[in-house]
């Protein structure tokens, strides 16, 4: 009986899988857009987290006791300038001279992986373009998905760190997708 | 909590079949064993359709889980399938950074559970797996999707592979048509090997592919 408890439990508990997030890879989609005359060069300025968000939560998420660490600096800020730097340099449109800086603050960093049926995953950010220093676009964009989760940690873990690390791939493609910020990139 | 080593391959049908192992071992002990489906061979370099003249190319790549991406997978496969997208010589250089005068090839490998030989043969895979072996077995579906955007033009060319992993948990026998593989870290670089190099000689048997033309200065 008690060695059926703890096979049990071990198959709700799933495989530890605490550590770093793998790293961004640009996708085919987003250099495709990047490559549109819409966008100018950019360079990536700060990315850092929000006042309103808590310290711990830029440094980790977690999941069923499974925590998820960035592996850019160990700050979900830096994973998220790394995103948009990664995409742009894909593009060849990243540029250390350029006038225009994309910056941003972390506002929203969180992943719910607990049900047993939904699980859900939600990231927030500021993002602010600067033309030779004026502002040029400032606009919160937030993303959010939702999949179906399982009793099975050994399932419900490994699928909650694909979605959660796929957000930020989400979020590149929901900014790249606003006009303004293209506007803001582009030479005048 | 069961500990594995977090740089190992862990594949879609795997953790179910971890959660099954850990059962089995602790009720009555037993082994895992991966193999290769049978039903595709590695296109060698010499065996690859040639190209008149060979232009620089932008490699993304991404291993993908049931559709979603999976970060920890690309970085463990990334190197590999950069060394064997060297190896095909159908490009004069690849790399991860853009170039000028470089298309674009993006690969994709997408690991798909496969729950029965319906299933299997409804996702296009042709496979030798048997089901219902003595013992416990699980199958691994692969969809290596290449796309190909020339330096010049729009025209995307797209090629796709199907692949398999079997895996058996105290299997009496091994399924028909599939190489045993030293381990499951193995059987994913065989597999990976297997599906990119088909995936790449057929974008260079097309004839679309044949026609690039280098951008001009």
């Amino acid at each position: 009986m008690r060695t059926l408890a703890v096979v049990m439990l071990a198959l709700a508990v799933g495989a530890c899988a605490s550590g770093p997030i793998g790293k961004y890879q640009p996708s085919l989609d987003n250099l495709i857009v990047l490559r549109g005359e819409q966008f100018g060069n950019i360079r990536v300025g700060e990315v850092g987290r929000a006042p309103g968000l808590a310290a711990a939560a830029d440094r980790s998420v977690s999941v069923r006791g499974h925590t998820l660490s960035s592996p850019e600096g160990n700050s979900f800020a830096q994973y998220l300038r790394a995103a948009i730097s990664t995409e742009f340099k894909a593009a060849a449109k990243l540029d250390p001279d350029s006038p225009v800086v994309v910056s941003g603050e972390l506002s929203r960093n969180e992943l719910h992986g607990a049900g047993t049926s939904v699980a859900k995953a939600a990231l927030g950010a500021r993002i602010n373009v600067t033309r030779s220093g004026v502002v040029a676009y400032d606009r919160p964009i937030v993303v959010e998905t939702e999949w179906p989760s399982a009793f099975m940690g050994a399932i419900a873990v490994p699928d909650a760190i694909n979605h959660y690390a796929e957000l930020y791939r989400l979020f590149v493609s929901r900014l790249l997708a606003d006009p303004d910020f293209a506007a803001a990139t582009r030479r005048e | 909590m069961i500990t594995f080593p977090q740089r190992r391959f862990v594949p879609a049908t795997r953790p179910i079949l971890y959660a099954v192992v850990f059962a089995a071992a602790t009720l009555s002990g037993g082994c895992v064993t991966s193999y290769v489906d049978n039903g595709l061979q590695e296109v060698t370099p010499d065996q690859m359709p040639k190209t008149i003249q060979p232009q620089p190319v932008q490699l993304l790549f991404e291993f993908r889980t049931k559709g979603t991406l999976n970060s920890r997978a690309t970085d463990l496969l990334k190197e590999e399938v950069f060394e064997i997208t060297r190896g095909s010589t159908l490009f004069s250089s690849v790399s991860a950074e853009p170039a000028s005068g470089a298309g674009v090839l993006n690969l994709i490998i997408d690991n798909v559970p496969i729950t029965s030989q319906s299933d299997a043969a409804t996702k296009g895979f042709v496979t030798g797996l048997t089901f219902g072996l003595a013992g416990s077995a699980v199958s691994d579906g692969y969809i290596c999707t290449a796309d190909y955007l020339p330096p010049i033009g729009n025209a995307r060319i797209t090629t796709e592979v199907r692949h398999a992993i079997h895996t058996t948990v105290g299997a009496k026998g091994a399924p028909p048509n599939a190489t045993k593989a030293k381990n499951m870290d193995s059987a994913a670089r065989i597999m990976t090997q297997q599906i990119v190099s088909n995936a790449l000689s057929q974008l260079a048997a097309d004839p679309a592919f044949a026609t690039v033309k280098p951008q001009q200065p």
